[in-house]
């Protein structure tokens, strides 16, 4: 029996929609592909940072949502649920990009204009968190610190899921993360080089002032 | 930070370092480093605040910045799925499985016949020798390529110059298409008499100007099964690693039935423009036409990509056309390109992989 009450409500609940549509309204689901999609984007662009694989793992996000749905049993919300079935696929993409790196075409002399004015990764990366230094400094991180902070931090993955994923040692992913925090406490505090080498250089006459330490 | 130097740090009442802090807040110190530490912080204001400034960091970084769906993908996905209300593509994403079927069969038809039929304008199989080619009279040794509707071209006229097509098979195999479907897959997938790619077109891309340029950013094409097949935007990057062979291998284990099911549905036998305008009537949202395929022809999915060196001979050459297959079962798999050489006409394929151990750079 197709509930169709969500129609009048615009804020009816993920939840109902996804019943909805698991009844059979099949109108139900672009409604959740119009609230989640900027969403489960932004997750993908955080994780492989490429934008245009970002945008093809967000079609394919929805596609495995639409094929899965029926097996949505409502222990966690839709958002919580579609949140994990992305990150498994932006996983299973960093698994077979790291299988298979991709190789630079060799640079051709013949290149005579910009055609495409889009930018890359490196200017999304910086020019949307533009004024938060927090995630320039994160963008500025290496990439393998970048990529077990934003697994980590942002995007709330398990250690074993990251090492699983990035095929590397729990332990590494560990020093890693911790490694990449402490670069970023750096970052923000001003300080360029690592801040432990910085702090046991200086004498410690108390009270210690972390923030002069880099100046 | 071990034991002893600890103890020293105790003493000179050095700092925990943010790594330590770090550790610390993650349970990841052992017993006795962790009570130090504790007990350092407890003594000490800076490093107490430092490990506030890490909890307000990690706090933030759960929250990031969100950026707006780029208009194409939200276009994509609206056509795709349709908006609340729209009957007409209710049922759309319900074809998604099977279009992939179609969509991968079409892409590396398109490209494997073109390369492989016996007969077809500089593929391997059927071609006589680059020696005995270069030794022929002008349209000796080349075939009829039947263009799309119906009409039959030869292989100069869709050369456009008449100038003499060459075969460069330093590394082509010998194997017929039969070799491609394998013995999991006994079907004759890519028995098509007649393919449309219209190498006129194809010779028009090459020559635009700032073509690198756009190709350092459009470097593959992707068939998305599932979705859509059009050309994608890239990074100027190509990717090595799996042959054809490789690729229908994968194609055989994961998308046996949908590839099954897109033959049953009449794809082998077509024209490929044909097929492609019977896939578009089935599927209308279907695309191979999308804003990143703005140097391909709008009835087939290639797209101009980069210039490269064809190994075995050293010979550059243009890579026209890499179609990325993504399997919507279990992950990817890529077939490689068509290539040309600098006057426009097919050599033979290209890629890397074991049968033709001549990786794109």
């Amino acid at each position: 029996m197709r509930d169709r009450r969500w129609r009048s409500r615009p804020t009816t609940s993920d939840e109902v929609l996804v019943h909805s549509f698991i009844g059979g309204d099949e109108d139900a689901f672009p409604l959740l592909v119009r609230r989640h999609q900027g969403r489960l984007y932004n997750i993908c662009l955080r994780v492989v940072r490429d934008r245009e694989d970002a945008m093809d793992l967000t079609q394919e996000a929805f596609a495995r949502i639409a094929e899965r749905i029926s097996g949505f049993a409502g222990a966690s919300t839709f958002a919580t649920w579609s949140h994990r079935l992305t990150i498994n696929l932006c996983l299973d993409f960093l698994r077979r990009k790291k299988a298979r790196p991709e190789a630079p075409l060799a640079d051709d002399e013949h290149v005579l204009e910009p055609v495409d004015s889009h930018p890359g990764p490196e200017e999304l990366a910086v020019g949307r968190v533009d004024g938060v230094p927090l995630w320039e400094a994160v963008a500025a991180l290496d990439e393998d610190y970048r990529q077990v902070v934003v697994l980590a931090d942002v995007e709330g993955i398990s250690m074993d899921e990251i090492a699983q994923a990035l095929d590397i040692p729990v332990g590494t992913v560990k020093s890693r993360l911790h490694r990449a925090r402490a670069r970023l406490l750096a970052a923000l505090e001003g300080r360029v080089e690592p801040p432990s080498v910085r702090r046991q250089a200086e004498p410690s006459p108390g009270p210690h002032r972390r923030k002069d330490e880099g100046s | 930070m071990t034991a002893s130097s600890h103890d020293d740090e105790q003493e000179t009442m050095k700092h925990v370092d943010d790594e330590t802090l770090s550790k610390l807040r993650e349970g990841d110190l052992d017993e006795v480093r962790a009570a130090d530490a504790r007990a350092h912080l407890e003594a000490c204001d800076v490093c107490r605040a430092q490990a506030q400034a890490l909890d307000r960091m990690v706090s933030r970084l759960a929250e990031p910045p969100e950026e707006e769906i780029p208009p194409l993908l939200a276009g994509r996905l609206a056509e795709t799925y349709g908006k609340p209300g729209d009957a007409a593509r209710r049922t759309a994403w319900r074809w998604i499985p099977a279009v992939a079927g179609v969509a991968a069969v079409v892409a590396v038809a398109v490209v494997a016949v073109r390369l492989y039929a016996p007969g077809q304008l500089g593929g391997p199989a059927g071609a006589p020798p680059a020696a005995e080619k270069a030794a022929a009279p002008s349209g000796e040794g080349r075939s009829a390529e039947p263009q799309a509707g119906g009409e039959t071209a030869t292989a100069d006229s869709a050369a456009g110059d008449g100038a003499e097509p060459r075969v460069l098979s330093a590394a082509a195999p010998t194997s017929a298409l039969t070799a491609y479907a394998g013995p999991a897959l006994p079907i004759p997938l890519f028995d098509m008499p007649r393919v449309g790619i219209d190498m006129a077109y194809v010779r028009a891309i090459v020559s635009q100007p700032g073509i690198m340029a756009y190709a350092r950013r459009h470097a593959y094409v992707r068939a998305y099964g599932w979705s859509s097949m059009e050309g994608s935007g890239g990074s100027g990057r190509f990717v090595p690693g799996l042959s054809t062979h490789e690729a229908l291998g994968l194609a055989a284990a994961n998308d046996r039935e949908l590839i099954l099911a897109a033959v049953a549905r009449g794809l082998s036998g077509v024209d490929v423009r044909e097929a492609i305008a019977q896939a578009r009537a089935a599927w209308p949202k279907m695309r191979f036409d999308g804003p990143r395929l703005k140097y391909g022809p709008s009835e087939v999915p290639i797209i101009w990509l980069a210039r490269a060196t064809w190994e075995p001979t050293g010979e550059q050459v243009w890579v026209v056309a890499s179609i990325d297959v993504f399997s919507p079962i279990d992950g990817t798999f890529r077939v490689q390109a068509l290539v040309l050489d600098s006057a426009g006409n097919a050599l033979v394929r290209a890629g890397s992989g074991a049968e033709t151990a001549a990786p794109l750079r």
